[in-house]
């Protein structure tokens, strides 16, 4: 009994982290949905505005968070040594300017919750009714 | 590290502040807003190197680890939600001909009149090839350095004027148009020439394309201007009281313009760029056909490499004897080139390490060949070995 109480909470554990997914996220009134390439596009300062123009300022988690390191695994396609690359091109050129960090995913909802033009990323299981859903 | 020195800034004010009062917490607000407004970034290369035989640029057969040491700070101050102000210093380990060991490398000012339009106005680098905006900051690359054969023009680097900066969107991709005018000293005609003269290139100009899509990357640019001077700037007597004219006098006048075509390519495992130039100069002056192609592969924190640039001069046939010849009014001459074709390759294996998210290790060979064509039709060859480790950072 007790060996079948294990087993059934380890698939459990292992089904939520395999539902555990990092999302984009926005405030409620931002009504739209992003591609991948939209998401990337933004998040590494090729644009500055969603699709339909409204201008958008997107936030990063901190540079040790894995929820970090999984989103840009799976939009951008960069390590964060790449990412530091990339971004050092642009800082030391005046091309672009590093997006702004925030220490935790409640923070983020938090800023996004009070702020229409800011979108950023969390893991899938901290969504909240402030903020929506635009890409995953 | 800025936070670091912001607050410790903050910490050095509360301590000499006599009486701690309701003002003083308005004055520190003060300080904590104007210290938001800037933004501070660095980068540095430690280079070592040293050559099989004599002579490899700046490196010969002894440890060189001065050469290619150098670093910069850059200060970014927003000044208004519009207005930036950029000023990036640059230190060497080593002083360069024509340019000082310590001191401003650029510092420009930034307006943007739209989220896709800036305007730029200062001492601006010229962005004269693919990676030229960042050839300095080895971090930024995959290679130990950018390659040699063409990055290696540091006549061409900044210029004090104006540039414009345009972003147009094409369905997921950008283009974004790079257009500059601008002046610059030219030091080493100032240096040539024995006219007392300061030489201002007054009309250098450029127009850029970058085209980014997904992972990939076009850039096509042509900049242009004028080479210093005049003829008679650069006749001096020699030893024997004859008159000669240095090389510059040959060119003095002549417009030069550098065609560039680059590609790049990088998907966070492979990484390839390529690059064609050709710097065309009216008059005999060697116009140059330069080739670049490297790809990488990317293994967790290391990725190996390997490059092949080729350097040629292209009109060949302009070269020869009885050709450029300047004779002076006492019946002395002076022959510009003795010298009809040159070639040179340069084949790179190296591999980049990434240490930490902003430090790297690399390790780059590089072998050289040089063919000389001379008007005798008999060829000069000559090879190298190079062996160089950098250790590079950004903050």
């Amino acid at each position: 009994m007790k060996k079948l109480f294990i087993l059934a909470t380890a698939l459990c554990l292992q089904t939520a982290i395999a539902q555990a997914e990092v999302i984009v996220i926005g405030n409620p009134s931002v009504k739209t949905t992003l591609s991948q390439a939209e998401v990337k596009n933004l998040f590494l300062g090729k644009r500055l505005a969603l699709p339909d123009g409204t201008k958008i300022e997107v936030v990063e988690l901190a540079k040790d968070s894995s929820v970090r390191e999984e989103f840009h695994s799976k939009f951008t396609k960069k390590t964060q040594s790449q990412l530091n690359s990339y971004w050092s091109r642009l800082i030391f050129t005046g091309k672009g300017k590093m997006p702004k960090e925030v220490s935790d995913s409640k923070e983020l909802i938090n800023m996004i919750a009070s702020n229409p033009e800011i979108i950023g990323y969390i893991d899938s299981s901290e969504i909240t009714t402030d903020v929506v859903v635009l890409a995953k | 590290m800025t936070k670091i020195f912001k607050y410790s800034l903050i910490a050095s004010c509360l301590l000499i502040q006599p009486i701690f009062s309701a003002s003083a917490d308005s004055r520190i607000d003060s300080i904590i807003e104007t210290l938001d407004k800037v933004k501070i970034s660095g980068y540095l290369n430690l280079t070592a190197g040293t050559a099989k035989e004599k002579e490899f640029f700046p490196y010969d057969n002894k440890l060189n680890t001065t050469s290619e040491t150098w670093g910069g700070i850059q200060i970014d101050f927003k000044a208004s939600d519009n207005l930036d102000f950029t000023l990036l210093t640059k230190f060497f380990a080593e002083s360069r001909p024509f340019d000082d060991s310590f001191g401003v490398d650029l510092a420009y000012l930034t307006y943007k009149l739209t989220d896709q339009t800036k305007i730029r106005a200062g001492i601006l680098r010229i962005p004269l090839y693919k990676d030229s905006d960042y050839k300095d900051m080895g971090f930024a690359q995959l290679w130990l350095r950018t390659p040699e054969l063409i990055y290696a023009n540091d006549k061409v680097q900044r210029h004090t004027g104006i540039e414009i900066l345009q972003d147009f969107y094409v369905g997921d991709g950008t283009i974004q148009l790079q257009a500059f005018y601008g002046q610059n000293e030219d030091p080493r005609a100032t240096k040539q020439s024995n006219s007392g003269k300061t030489f201002i290139i007054d009309d250098i100009m450029g127009l850029h394309l970058t085209y980014t899509l997904d992972e990939h990357l076009f850039k096509l640019g042509a900049t242009t201007r004028t080479e210093p001077g005049e003829l008679e700037d650069f006749i001096y007597l020699n030893a024997a009281g004859q008159k000669k004219l240095h090389a510059m006098g040959y060119w003095a006048g002549d417009r030069q313009t550098f065609y560039s075509l680059g590609y790049a390519y990088d998907d966070g495992e492979w990484k390839v760029d390529a690059e064609t130039i050709f710097e065309m100069t009216d008059g005999g002056k060697h116009d140059n056909g330069k080739y670049s192609a490297s790809v990488g592969y990317r293994f967790g924190a290391m990725t190996p490499y390997l490059m092949y640039q080729y350097r040629e001069s292209l009109n060949d046939n302009e070269r020869g004897p009885g050709k450029h010849i300047y004779q002076a009014d006492d019946g002395s001459k002076s022959y510009l080139y003795n010298r009809k074709s040159i070639q040179q390759s340069i084949a790179s294996i190296g591999a980049r390490y990434d240490i930490s998210s902003n430090l790297a290790f690399k390790a780059q060979v590089d072998r050289f060949d040089k063919k000389i064509g001379l008007f005798n039709n008999k060829m000069i060859e000559a090879d190298n070995t190079l062996y160089s480790v950098s250790l590079q950072a950004i903050f």
